[in-house]
């Protein structure tokens, strides 16, 4: 049998990949709650008109609480990760799907931020902290999936 | 698509490093829309032989043949393919994701091979109805009796149209009148053309299929099969 290469259409893949993470979304909803909490604060604060010091400590702070949060969520998908990639999902699925799910929280904090614009001062510390957060998101939730992936593989080859 | 297993060998790495092995010299030919047990007690490597069968582990040594695939040539990427398109697994400890309804687990497979998730809703429904299961689409697999989740993980194994139909211990955590029952699905399913692959320890289920691998210590003991008995 010659390897039939499959021709993934990637509108169909995102919109699953959206599909599935509306699904979770009921599921870890306190966890989201968080997140959004934590990145709404941040956006709060960017544009109360705090002094930039305070704004530059506070960033640092939401960015590492989302961080963390960010790698504490991911290894703990080894179950559904496994049963995932047991069904036959490849790596770059893992990857995508669990930048899909971090992203979501950051995006509607974001939204909602970006809706009372109009309230605050500040607006370009909004739009320069939402920057770094999209960029630390895309940055190290793959990495992040990646270590999960291979802790699995680990176990598999354990017992 | 056959499966051939070359002289397979598989080891572990145990917690104290440690090499254990759990298969051991295994020769397997599985032919399409044929029905394949393996029996044998816990701890005799069905459960490993089943996951190298679906290309989730790689033998140590050896080599695995999906049609002419080798499993030991081949990428990841194009394993996972044909083990998403091929293959429906029906895992020991009928696994879910449990923030997702039944409907939603069953169509996860669909999201992993990018299938439009509408043109599949009929087929969908066919199935949980020959399941009879169709009550059970909105609830949460912790509300599922253990024959009830076997049911849905079958239902599960199939959305995707697979030529093989693998199964680990189908029955275990089921009574006797459950038990049968997912045979007799195994049984119709395999009479509509699904090659059957399953491992169990009761064996009393070898009578069902048409060869039976009878195994311990991680090596194929005896083999029996309908037509040559």
């Amino acid at each position: 049998m010659a390897l039939t290469e499959e021709r993934v259409n990637v509108l169909q893949f995102l919109n699953n990949l959206f599909w599935l993470n509306m699904k979770k979304l009921r599921g870890s909803f306190f966890w989201r709650l968080i997140l959004v909490a934590i990145n709404f604060g941040m956006f709060y604060a960017a544009l109360s008109g705090y002094e930039n010091r305070i704004l530059l400590l506070f960033f640092g702070i939401t960015s590492l609480s989302n961080v963390l949060m960010m790698y504490i969520r991911t290894g703990a998908k080894v179950d559904s990760t496994s049963l995932l990639r047991s069904m036959g999902a490849s790596r770059t699925f893992v990857l995508v799907d669990n930048l899909i799910e971090i992203m979501l929280e950051f995006l509607i904090a974001a939204v909602i931020a970006i809706a009372l614009l109009p309230f605050f001062k500040t607006a370009h510390w909004l739009f320069r902290m939402a920057g770094w957060e999209f960029l630390a998101i895309l940055v190290f939730s793959p990495i992040f999936s990646s270590v999960l992936l291979a802790r699995i593989e680990r176990q598999h080859r354990k017992i | 698509m056959d499966i051939r297993l070359i002289n397979v060998n598989k080891d572990y790495r145990s917690i104290d490093d440690q090499f254990l092995r759990s298969l051991e010299g295994v020769n397997i030919d599985i032919n399409y829309q044929n029905y394949v047990s393996f029996v044998g007690p816990s701890g005799s490597g069905k459960s490993t032989l089943l996951n190298i069968i679906t290309g989730v582990l790689r033998p140590t040594s050896g080599d695995v043949y999906w049609g002419k695939t080798s499993l030991s040539k081949a990428s990841d990427v194009d394993v996972s393919s044909i083990r998403r398109s091929k293959f429906g697994i029906v895992f020991q400890d009928a696994r879910f994701i449990n923030e997702m309804t039944v409907e939603e687990n069953i169509l996860l497979p669909l999201v992993i091979t990018s299938t439009d998730i509408r043109q599949k809703k009929k087929y969908y429904q066919t199935l949980l109805e020959r399941m009879n299961i169709v009550k059970l689409r909105n609830r949460f697999p912790e509300e599922l009796s253990g024959g009830e989740k076997k049911k849905v993980a079958i239902v599960r194994a199939l959305i995707n149209n697979p030529e093989i139909l693998v199964a680990d211990e189908p029955t275990s955590n089921l009574d006797e009148t459950s038990a049968r029952e997912v045979f007799n699905i195994f049984s119709n399913l395999n009479r509509l053309g699904l090659t059957i692959v399953i491992a169990t320890h009761d064996e009393r289920f070898g009578a069902y299929c048409n060869e039976t691998y009878w195994m311990s210590h991680g090596k194929i003991d005896k083999f029996t099969s309908r037509s040559s008995s």
